[in-house]
């Protein structure tokens, strides 16, 4: 059981499994889809199309273990991806950063300064353009398009790319419905 | 700017352990990923598993052999064991049932788990599964720990055909005699 103070959310029994294993097979599986992809850029597509699935189903996983009631506001909305989802799947917060909004966008940034699928990775010189960590971006962009908000992720920074923090940026806008005119 | 090394952490301390989903949604979408790049093609995608299991167990013998103990074994017997116990523990949280030979088969060992966690929440579909994916974080091991081996699982069914689902038996093949 977890309890945290600043959001009152409680996950309850969660099934745990050793972090390396994770590590190591997300690195298996990003070194298997690079060298099944032709340019980097394919191979970022990739890992973002996976990290999309992913999230769609992810965020029932999340409604459902953890007890939180409605946001209230958007702020809420980036408060629970960034502390309490990250807390939950990955085991570590980041930093919410919120940003003004502009033109119906809101956008917010979270501030990683470790991330358990970053352990003992170092990027090779031809692949400098890879966002190693695409998957959790996917991840958010399909948890918040199943809750009708079409969102961009992108990283601004990457600590694999010798910044000293990953620095994730989501953008979100309310999905219109064709009838809410 | 402080330039990030993953050389600067300190190994020994191990990380607390993680939610179990988010393996499990990985990998299920690993599985889905295979299935949309080799179609109905399943020797390659089970190929393509053994060797991811190939790449992660040669790495995790070693972070295993150092957090937990620091000697390596020269005898295949003390080997197996070591995987049997400390290893699959350290992995799964509980140890893999037994080690058994048979008698019409001197070339092989077969180590037994009842439960393997990675087959939880995975239903049997018979041509695919991450029991491939475990035989090949052994075949890693073992040949990282220089003994050189094809290992195939099968699930357990009786004489009448009941299927003991998740029950996997992991056939260890040896070629080299001198292994044994």
């Amino acid at each position: 059981m977890q309890i945290r103070k600043s959001n009152k959310v409680v996950v309850n029994r969660i099934e745990k499994v050793n972090s390396e294993l994770l590590t190591l097979t997300y690195g298996a599986i990003v070194s298997q889809i690079i060298k099944d992809s032709d340019t980097v850029i394919e191979a970022n597509e990739q890992l973002e199309k996976m990290g999309y699935n992913i999230g769609q189903r992810i965020i029932d996983e999340y409604l459902s273990k953890a007890e939180i009631k409605q946001c209230r506001d958007k702020i809420d909305v980036a408060e629970n991806i960034g502390k309490g989802a990250m807390q939950m799947f990955l085991g570590v917060t980041a930093e919410v950063e919120v940003l003004p909004e502009t033109d119906k966008i809101f956008t917010f940034n979270l501030h990683f300064v470790e991330n358990p699928l970053n352990d003992f990775v170092e990027l090779p010189e031809h692949l400098q353009g890879l966002n190693y960590s695409n998957m959790i971006a996917g991840a958010i962009r399909g948890a918040l398009s199943t809750i009708h908000w079409i969102a961009t992720c992108r990283f601004l920074k990457d600590q694999l790319k010798n910044d000293d923090k990953t620095i994730l940026q989501v953008e979100m806008i309310r999905e219109k419905f064709k009838d809410d005119e | 700017m402080k330039k990030f090394q993953f050389f600067d952490q300190n190994i020994r301390q191990q990380r607390p352990e993680l939610n179990f989903c988010t393996f499990n949604y990985i990998f299920a979408e690993y599985i889905c990923y295979l299935k949309r790049k080799h179609g109905n093609d399943y020797n390659e995608m089970n190929s393509k598993m053994e060797q991811l299991g190939v790449s992660v167990g040669i790495r995790l013998y070693e972070l295993v052999s150092l957090r937990e103990r620091n000697k390596s074994e020269t005898k295949l017997v003390e080997q197996l064991r070591f995987i049997q116990g400390i290893f699959w523990k350290h992995l799964f949280g509980r140890q893999a049932e037994s080690i058994e030979r048979l008698k019409d088969r001197p070339n092989d060992y077969l180590i037994r788990d009842e439960n393997p966690l990675l087959l939880k929440y995975i239903s049997e579909e018979g041509h695919i599964s991450p029991a491939q994916f475990m035989c090949g974080i052994l075949k890693g091991v073992l040949n990282a720990s220089g003994f050189t081996c094809q290992v195939s699982y099968q699930f357990k069914t009786d004489e009448r055909g009941v299927s003991y689902y998740p029950h996997t038996v992991f056939i260890l093949s040896f070629e080299d005699a001198r292994d044994l």
